[in-house]
């Protein structure tokens, strides 16, 4: 009796269950995709793409309202015959944000490109499923979930997202958790998708106190922006942080991430790689990795501390004479002399990772015009990062080809340098490069043989298409800010200063980004009551730095706080 | 009447025994699996067990 009591019960709480579940879904109750997403786009989270009806009636895919991190997108729910469907999974490179209208990224290239190249009675649909700050983590849930919508070919491209799986940032703190508890990550993937699941999740957050600590995290330019109105104003304030790595002397400290850290984190990232490949085999869909192109003339992302045990022992002081002496010729416009010198730093490394002294190196050798030696010396940091060196790593063991655009971005930039003129920012790039990118992902395709039929390289077919994509870049204007930025950095301050003050100074509070750009170029240019003006301006504003910083006082204190303790030069 | 598992409602059940049925039958279950659901969430989402003790009690 107690037991067909037992068994009833089950049966009725499930019924509940099951209703609870319908009428949900039915009415749009309690929809993961609608609600924030408490799994940061980790293992359990919602789904990026779900389905709704188009205008004309149809199923389409579409982008997630809680996903906003990601491009808008929408395809077909169920795959036209003879459509080709790739997804480019990766960070803020492949969403490209800056370049939404006309759309400036790799993937829409890409998309135009096999339109001309694919066989007749095929059409392309490249979907960009790059998100804002994603690592590999997302990017593995980004697959996983593109794998059930029929795609014909997956493309990652990973990149400096990967930074954020570390612990204090709060989704390194989840990762870590999830990597010492693969059972909950299981039991989440399962449960998360069920509104039952979801009801109960929403109560329990209502219902407790506790809430993990999360470390409070600036991005580098927030933490710029904070620094420089937080305090009282010098002309310092816009420039200091700016401009810590300009022929300076880095501190000599140890690494402020724990080693261990950077050794897990790696560890995952070509674990999550290696899954990728798993995974898509299993799908029996084609796989390409894309080694993330950097802006090796830019000296944000690059390491500015050197662990004292990377200096022979005992040579210290000698080591900061030479680095000093280096410098100040270099400020002199002695560059040979400079390069002596910062070779003399060079040969006092038992090991040799100053990035910071090959940039600097760099800089000597584009004044002499010597431009083989310049490249050399700048993408030092670059061809030996250690994600290059990972994903190499990855793809070698699971056979996954790996599509390299660096050679090519070489060819499209002046004498071989590429900089600024080809990215907007340290990382993200310009139109011109997501066109090298494109084509270069097209090479790989044909060389992996993954369309049989794939035009060739010089089809007419593809010269059309390239013309498109000429004409795209060429309506592609680059931000203000950006513009700023680039004046700033070519030395041309007057210019940003004319840009910056395209803004009505009432206004500045809203741009923050022009504002920071424009104080530093008054700054720069020794216009100390012009900076003063700005920072005036800002603080009347309505935009308020976050009412606790973190310290910002020393080269250690900024490497640490400002630049995340330069994650960059490990992911 | 008496109610006992098992046995079919009554004609002439009364407002008492409904309740007492609907809460047995349905409230009781649907509470029950609502609350191992919350388990489930505690376990799965919440801190590690000594902390959550901690904020509970």
């Amino acid at each position: 009796m107690r037991a067909s009591r037992l068994i009833r019960s089950i049966a009725v709480a499930a019924c509940i269950v099951l209703a609870f579940e319908a009428v949900a879904r039915l009415s749009g109750f309690l929809d993961p995709t609608d609600l924030p997403d408490p799994y940061l786009g980790f293992p359990g989270t919602s789904p990026l793409y779900r389905v709704e009806t188009s205008d004309d009636g149809t199923a389409v895919m579409r982008r997630s309202p809680n996903k906003s991190m990601y491009r808008p997108q929408e395809f077909a729910a169920e795959k036209p015959a003879g459509e080709f469907r790739v997804f480019c999974i990766g960070g803020s490179s492949v969403r490209l944000d800056l370049f939404r209208d006309p759309d400036g990224s790799f993937s829409n290239m890409l998309e135009l490109y096999l339109q001309g190249a694919l066989p007749e009675g095929r059409t392309a649909r490249v979907i960009n499923a790059g998100g804002g700050g994603a690592g590999s983590v997302h990017n593995l849930e980004t697959l996983r979930e593109a794998l059930d919508l029929q795609p014909d070919l997956l493309v990652v491209y990973p990149e400096g997202g990967e930074k954020n799986l570390i612990p204090p940032a709060p989704q390194g703190l989840m990762a870590r958790a999830d990597d010492a508890s693969p059972a909950r990550v299981l039991a989440r993937r399962w449960l998360a998708p069920l509104r039952t699941y979801v009801a109960a999740r929403e109560l329990y957050d209502r219902l407790l106190p506790f809430h993990a600590s999360t470390a409070n995290l600036m991005s580098a330019f927030s933490a710029f922006a904070s620094y420089a109105l937080s305090r009282p104003f010098t002309p310092e304030n816009f420039s200091r942080l700016f401009e810590l790595k300009h022929d300076r002397v880095p501190p000599v400290m140890p690494h402020p991430i724990p080693a261990e850290e950077i050794t897990h984190a790696h560890a995952r990232f070509v674990r999550n790689l290696e899954t990728m490949a798993e995974l898509a085999r299993e799908h029996g869909v084609p796989l390409l990795f894309v080694y993330p192109l950097r802006n090796i003339k830019a000296s944000f992302y690059l390491r500015f501390h050197v662990d004292p045990s990377e200096i022979e022992p005992g040579k210290i002081a000698e080591w900061h004479r030479l680095y000093e002496e280096g410098l100040q010729s270099k400020r002199d416009g002695d560059w040979a002399r400079a390069i002596v010198k910062l070779r003399g730093v060079r040969r006092l490394y038992v090991e040799d990772h100053d990035e910071i002294l090959a940039f600097y190196l760099g800089e000597c050798f584009e004044q002499l015009q010597r431009w083989g030696s310049a490249r050399e010396e700048y993408e030092k940091p670059y061809l030996q990062h250690p994600m290059r060196a990972l994903i190499t790593e990855a793809a070698t063991q699971s056979g996954v080809p790996v599509v390299d655009p660096y050679p090519h971005l070489i060819k499209i930039a002046a004498h071989g340098l590429p900089g600024y003129d080809e990215f907007s920012d340290s990382f993200h790039p310009m139109p011109s490069v997501s066109r090298i990118i494109a084509r270069s992902i097209l090479d790989g395709i044909r060389a992996s043989d993954i369309v049989p039929g794939l035009a060739a390289a010089d089809a007419p077919a593809l010269a059309s298409a390239d013309q498109l994509v000429l004409r795209l870049i060429s309506r592609c204007p680059l931000p203000l800010p950006n513009r700023m930025n680039l004046a700033i950095v070519s030395g041309d301050n007057q210019e940003a200063i004319r840009l910056g003050r395209t803004l009505p100074r009432e206004e500045l509070g809203d741009h923050i980004f022009e504002a920071i750009y424009l104080g530093w170029a008054l700054s720069r240019e020794g216009d100390v009551a012009g900076a003063r003006d700005v920072y005036d301006a800002l603080k009347a504003s309505s935009w308020r730095p976050p009412s606790s910083l973190p310290p910002m006082e020393t080269d250690e204190d900024i490497v640490i706080n400002a630049y995340g303790g330069d994650l960059f030069s490990w992911f | 009447m008496v109610l006992t598992p098992g046995t079919s409602p009554s004609p002439e059940l009364g407002p008492r025994a409904i309740v007492r049925l609907l809460w047995r039958e349905l409230l009781l279950p649907a509470i029950v699996v609502f609350a191992l659901f919350l388990i489930a969430v505690a376990l799965i989402e919440g801190p590690p067990l000594e902390q959550f003790l901690y904020a509970v009690f």
